[in-house]
């Protein structure tokens, strides 16, 4: 995605180093004079002498000038696992320095063709600028890293240390998958797409044949079928219409592999790891990038512990302010009880596919499905499911367990079924496809109301 | 500093085991500071070899140990080298450093170091006033010392 290139740079106010042996000499060469003084030893100063070579040059050397920094990402947006490229740029000081670089923190933005650490030679007012790239495993927004230079004179015996501080932000979207096929919403709305509608009127795909009446244009009329009958007879079309889609984030729990073996097996999870939140963020964004671009009306509900939504628009527009909204999105713990009168009746058309992505493992989630359905939504639900990030059982106990842990969701399912409601889990590392064309496949066969 | 800690050791008259053993502890805890990338065990090395000496000149030597100001010059070589290898590693490098003034400094500062206490041990073999140059030259120096740290402290 396209971004400015600008400085995003905070510098802090450089700070004298001694290097950390100075110390060590000068202990060292203290003891050993206090030692030849006590036992008479002259030896001893002998000794202890050559350690007071370095501290001395060290307390009459010039401190080593501090280095200016700058970072300037080449963009602030980047999908995930994209390189981003990072310049570096250096300007040396009025004497040469070895300059000890590091990035610090962005745990979560690998550093590509360079270690975190590294050293170089800056002479006098050298400017130099280092081209790195940075890649982000995952959506969200991050803070570039900061950056420490410590300046060291010739015999690395005093620096400056200079620290970064970044201001600027990489934002990270979701990477979305290209679909073959879209679920085809029961009902169609009044604009123009690419969906063929069960109404007649002008449109590409055919419909069926009638009788010419005042009005019809002459170009709709049927020659063939005219001259065989010999009444003027028009062919009539299905127009293309669209769609609207709502895109239901349930947001009341986000389960992670790490924690996801703390519920199995106990002990502290990493809350930053993959899991069900990214499952369903990625199939947000493949869906909603593929039905904006069949001139669906895509909007986003993320209903949790916060409520948010995104009210149904077209265009390209509309993908951005999506994609943007999904990088924000974060689950905030609640015990409030919640259900789908919260939510505004403008964010859910009359007649919108809504799609819901959810582990169905709140109640609280899986209740305002059940209402949604209630209320006669055309409803389809992508499971994140949680099981793939499970480990095995490790005892009979931890597998029995499991298999009514595993009884009581496919009961549930079976529930949404029973209702018409198509329900898919997403299989982790393959095609989100698969998952559509599962959604794709039940909706063909339970036999939809009419389209309108 | 293997070379360092074997004289140490294999000089001694008495007490010989004493010696050995701190001396290899001495070699030990340089290896273990060189090779696990740290600088305090380097600098218990030094310092562990030093109370090795101190120890033996106690126990053994009556007459002046002229090769005392090359063992000073040997172990500052030892710990610089050992400073240079620590800086070197866990780090990526710049192709255009240039290591050899590093290690010729290193070597430069060593070099110096002996010849001030060939100087000091010069100054000790005077046998007119003898320990009052000795206490002379011994306090100066702890007072130059304690300046340093002053100012280094700044």
């Amino acid at each position: 995605m396209a971004g400015e290139r600008g400085s995003s740079s905070a510098a802090g106010a450089p700070r004298r180093l001694l290097s950390s042996r100075l110390g060590a000499y000068l202990a060292l060469a203290l003891s050993g004079l206090i030692a030849a003084l006590i036992a008479g030893r002259p030896e001893l100063v002998a000794l202890a002498a050559p350690f007071l070579v370095l501290p001395t040059v060290a307390a009459w050397a010039r401190s080593a000038p501090a280095v200016e920094l700058a970072l300037l990402p080449a963009r602030e947006r980047a999908l995930e696992r994209e390189e981003v490229p990072l310049a570096l740029e250096l300007r040396g000081g009025d004497a040469p320095a070895w300059v000890e670089l590091e990035l610090l923190g962005a745990p979560a933005l690998a550093v590509i063709g360079w270690q975190r650490r590294f050293s170089l030679l800056l002479a006098a007012h050298e400017q130099r600028t280092l081209e790195l790239s940075i890649s982000p495993a995952r959506w969200g927004v991050h803070r570039l890293p900061a950056v420490r230079a410590v300046a060291w004179d010739r015999l690395r015996l005093t620096g400056c240390e200079t620290v970064l501080e970044p201001t600027g932000e990489l934002r990270v979207y979701p990477r979305a998958e290209r679909l073959r096929a879209l679920i085809d919403p029961r009902r169609r709305q009044a604009l123009v797409g690419s969906r063929a509608a069960r109404v007649r009127g002008d449109g590409l795909e055919f419909a069926e044949i009638r009788p010419f009446a005042p009005g019809d244009r002459v170009r709709s009329v049927n020659w063939r079928a005219s001259a065989r009958r010999g009444v003027l007879h028009v062919n009539q079309r299905h127009p293309e219409r669209n769609s609207d889609v709502i895109l239901l984030l349930d947001t009341f729990e986000h389960v992670t592999r790490a924690e996801a073996d703390v519920i199995s097996h106990g002990g502290v999870g990493d809350p930053a790891g993959e899991g069900t939140l990214d499952q369903a963020l990625r199939m947000a964004v493949t869906l909603a990038e593929a039905h904006l671009r069949a001139r669906d009306r895509v909007g986003v509900i993320g209903f949790g512990g916060t409520l948010n939504w995104l009210e149904p628009a077209l265009g390209q527009r509309a993908l951005y302010r999506i994609a943007e909204a999904l990088v924000q999105t974060e689950v905030f713990f609640s015990y409030v009880w919640k259900t789908v009168e919260l939510i505004p009746r403008r964010l859910l058309p009359p007649g919108a596919l809504v799609v819901a992505l959810t582990p169905l493992l709140d109640r609280r989630g899986v209740q305002a499905l059940f209402d949604l359905r209630a209320r006669g939504y055309d409803l389809a639900i992508v499971e994140c499911s949680v099981e793939p990030l499970l480990g095995e059982p490790r005892s009979a106990s931890e597998r029995l367990a499991r298999r009514l842990w595993r009884l009581e969701r496919e009961a549930l399912r079976e529930r949404f079924r029973e209702l018409g409601v198509a329900i898919a889990p997403i299989a982790l590392g393959h095609p989100l496809q698969g998952t559509i064309g599962e959604v794709i496949g039940f909706r063909r066969g339970v036999g939809a109301p009419a389209r309108v | 500093m293997a070379a360092l800690c074997a004289w140490v050791a294999l000089e001694a008259s008495r007490l010989t085991g004493v010696w050995e053993a701190l001396a290899a502890a001495s070699l030990l805890s340089f290896a273990l500071g060189v090779g696990a990338c740290r600088r305090a065990p380097v600098q218990l090395a030094v310092a562990l070899l030093g109370a090795a000496y101190l120890g033996r000149l106690l126990a053994a030597h009556a007459t002046l140990d002229l090769a005392a100001p090359l063992l000073g010059g040997g172990l500052l070589a030892c710990a610089e080298l050992a400073e240079v290898s620590l800086v070197l590693r866990g780090a990526a490098l710049d192709r255009s450093l240039r290591l050899r003034s590093r290690l010729a400094v290193a070597l430069a500062a060593a070099l110096g170091g002996v010849v001030i206490g060939a100087l000091a041990l010069a100054a000790a073999t005077v046998h007119v006033g003898r320990s009052l140059i000795l206490t002379a030259t011994g306090s100066a120096a702890i007072a130059v010392a304690a300046w340093l740290v002053v100012r280094l402290g700044r």
